[in-house]
């Protein structure tokens, strides 16, 4: 508690890359690894810095994660889980790719790793034509080659039309 | 709220970007870091269709986890063996093919799958691959025919080794052990001397958890490094053998045992415990049960008396069983300094007295925690439970006793769903007259949590909840909490 008063004065400033600014607490930026190394690289909290490839929807879902993270106590652990499983609730693929692209480039693990394991459960056990759509990937592949790379693991698609 | 967030414009415009375009910027890495998320490694393997771009992405993963059991298969034809050596022999070609098209460092590598002779070759291949790749996290469960399948010698000396999990290998050191990076060992369906687990634990001074489950053929277990803070035994099957096993691990800090644990277990030193589970049973004569009373009620008493100073006790049916016997021949458990103490039992005639017993012996518990995990389910011997020809319905308001847990420490009681869902299926009125009882005496008590059923019995359960209400208090700070 006397590290989030001692650093309540410390702010910094984020830019998402469709231009929005927000403020943020220290103690909540070091959720992220991309920025605390900014930091301890004498970073100067006046700058604004740039995130040129997360916009500002998904910024302000990954700050309020990493808000909600580095407030709680580590005793805390069950309560965090309900807040992991019902921030991801409801969420569309194209957002939770954004929270992991995010997640990814900030390198805040926790918050990758949740946003990964949602889309893997989501595309677990799924016919490969659903898991396409799922994830809009265009099929370039000839029949022929299709069939041969089946063919190739024949265990794995076993009971996959 | 310290998250200020500073709208330059007006509106932002939500969500432009397509999801087509996020996921074909997605880094190779991260896409492989989603398919590392999947169970099971076949799911990961069947998204090289997607694409071109996912071709050959699965060979990148960090862990391969593969699981068969041809029981599974195709409703009843997995009971032939010829269809199940078949299916087996394909399972093998495609864990192999999978690993040795890995283009990556290999992180964790795990097996389960039904083994028999003629795939050692295979096994030994995978195994020296993984330790070749440095993999940090092996897993080899097999389910044998007959032969089980022994371990490979150059295993045993790997420092990459995290975090190893045998079940039905034969664990054969021909030398020194120098796992010297393991952390977390769990061994099954073993049988070592006391050599061999002498052993693993000098060649691994850093484990910090110990398993053995099924396992037989040695009698000491002396845990002295001071990095194994858990040890969790379940099922040691030297049953005849009368001197049991004997424990001593000054620095342990969590102590876990459930099953049967043969005919006897001592624990010699147990000093710095924090936590333990005494969930276990001992075997007795099944002819001579009576006679082998005194022995068990010994056991009992002993093991007890070795985890007075344990902070957070967890007792099973079994024990509290052996306890509610003694009760009933007006014989007290050792005292206990126990603060939280867990009963994972269901509550029924056999147990009250045994619970009356322990509450007795238990004065500074502040925090009791009611559950039922199946481990616990087991009888002690009939004939000794004529003792327990009581008249239960009054047994809690006959009590003349002045229980000092609950008339000074007791504050928070916490009934588990597992168990809630139990009582509901038997609407057990023990249960309830327990329940009832504590309410009426426990005077400094804040909260009863007790969660819901996790099924359809919520009508039962609503009732038993008015019922519950209903109950009077003696601490007028008392709260029951459904959730």
């Amino acid at each position: 508690m006397a590290s989030s008063i001692e650093n309540n004065n410390e702010k910094l400033t984020l830019k998402s890359s469709d231009g929005e600014e927000f403020l943020v607490e220290k103690h909540v930026a070091l959720q992220s690894t991309l920025l605390q190394n900014m930091l301890d690289s004498d970073c100067s909290s006046a700058d604004v810095i740039p995130l040129p490839k997360i916009d500002a929807r998904t910024l302000a879902l990954v700050l309020g994660y990493c808000k909600k993270h580095a407030d709680a106590s580590s005793s805390k652990q069950g309560e965090l889980n309900s807040f992991d499983s019902e921030f991801l609730k409801d969420m569309d693929m194209g957002a939770l790719f954004n929270l992991v692209l995010a997640a990814n480039f900030m390198e805040i693990k926790g918050l990758l790793d949740i946003a990964a394991q949602k889309i893997a459960d989501t595309i677990k056990d799924k016919p490969h034509q659903e898991v396409r759509e799922i994830f809009h990937v265009e099929n370039d592949y000839t029949p022929e080659e299709e069939a041969a790379v089946r063919e190739e693991n024949r265990w794995a698609f076993e009971g996959f039309p | 709220m310290s998250l200020t967030m500073m709208s330059r414009k007006s509106k932002f415009k939500y969500f432009e970007p397509t999801a087509v375009d996020r996921i074909s910027e997605c880094p190779d890495s991260v896409l492989v870091h989603i398919l590392s998320r999947l169970e099971e490694t076949e799911d990961a393997v069947r998204t090289q269709v997607l694409s071109k771009r996912w071709r050959f992405l699965w060979t990148f993963l960090p862990s391969l986890l593969f699981r068969y059991n041809a029981y599974d298969d195709y409703g009843g034809e997995g009971e032939g063996e010829d269809f199940r050596v078949a299916r087996n022999t394909e399972f093998v070609t495609f864990v192999e093919k999978t690993l040795f098209s890995s283009d990556c460092k290999l992180k964790k590598f795990g097996v389960e799958f039904e083994y028999y002779p003629r795939f050692t070759s295979n096994v030994d291949l995978w195994t020296r691959f993984a330790a070749g790749k440095g993999v940090e996290e092996l897993s080899i469960q097999l389910w044998p025919d007959d032969t089980e399948y022994e371990l490979p010698q150059l295993l045993y000396d790997n420092s990459w080794f995290k975090e190893l999990r045998f079940s039905h290998c034969r664990v054969i050191p021909g030398g020194n052990v120098a796992w010297y990076s393991l952390k977390k060992l769990s061994i099954g369906h073993v049988k070592f001397s006391n050599d061999v687990i002498e052993r693993i634990l000098a060649g691994s001074p850093v484990l910090e958890i110990l398993e053995l489950h099924n396992f037989e053929g040695f009698s000491r277990l002396s845990v002295t490094n001071s990095c194994v803070k858990k040890l969790i035994l379940s099922e040691f099957l030297n049953i005849w053998d009368d001197s049991g096993l004997e424990i001593s691990a000054p620095y342990l800090l969590s102590l876990e045992m459930s099953g049967r644990l043969g005919k006897n277990c001592r624990l010699t030193n147990v000093s710095s415990l924090v936590d333990a589970v005494f969930n276990c049973d001992f075997m007795c004569y099944a002819d001579d049960r009576a006679n082998d009373y005194e022995r068990i009620q010994n056991i009992v008493v002993v093991f007890l008396a070795s985890l007075l100073h344990v902070k957070n006790l967890t007792l099973g049916t079994w024990a509290i069983q052996v306890l509610s016997i003694m009760e009933a021949k007006g014989l007290s458990s050792p005292l206990l300094n126990c603060k939280c103490l867990t009963l994972d039992m269901e509550i029924d005639k056999y147990v009250l007295p045994g619970i009356a017993n322990v509450l007795k012996s238990t004065p500074n518990v502040e925090t009791l925690i009611m559950t039922w995990s199946l481990y616990g389910w087991r009888l002690y011997g009939i004939e000794s439970m004529v003792l327990l020809n009581y008249n239960e319905e009054q047994y809690w308001t006959s009590q003349k006793w002045t229980y000092k847990c609950l008339t000074l420490h007791l504050k928070n009681v916490t009934i588990s769903s597992r168990l809630m869902n139990l009582m509901m299926y038997h609407r057990d009125s023990n249960f309830f007259s327990f329940i009832q009882f504590l309410l009426r005496n426990a005077r400094v008590l804040q909260k009863m949590v007790i969660s819901t059923p996790s099924d359809d019995r919520l009508k039962k359960y609503f009732e038993a909840a008015k019922k519950l209400l209903s109950f009077p208090r003696s601490s007028p700070d008392a709260a029951v909490i459904f959730c």
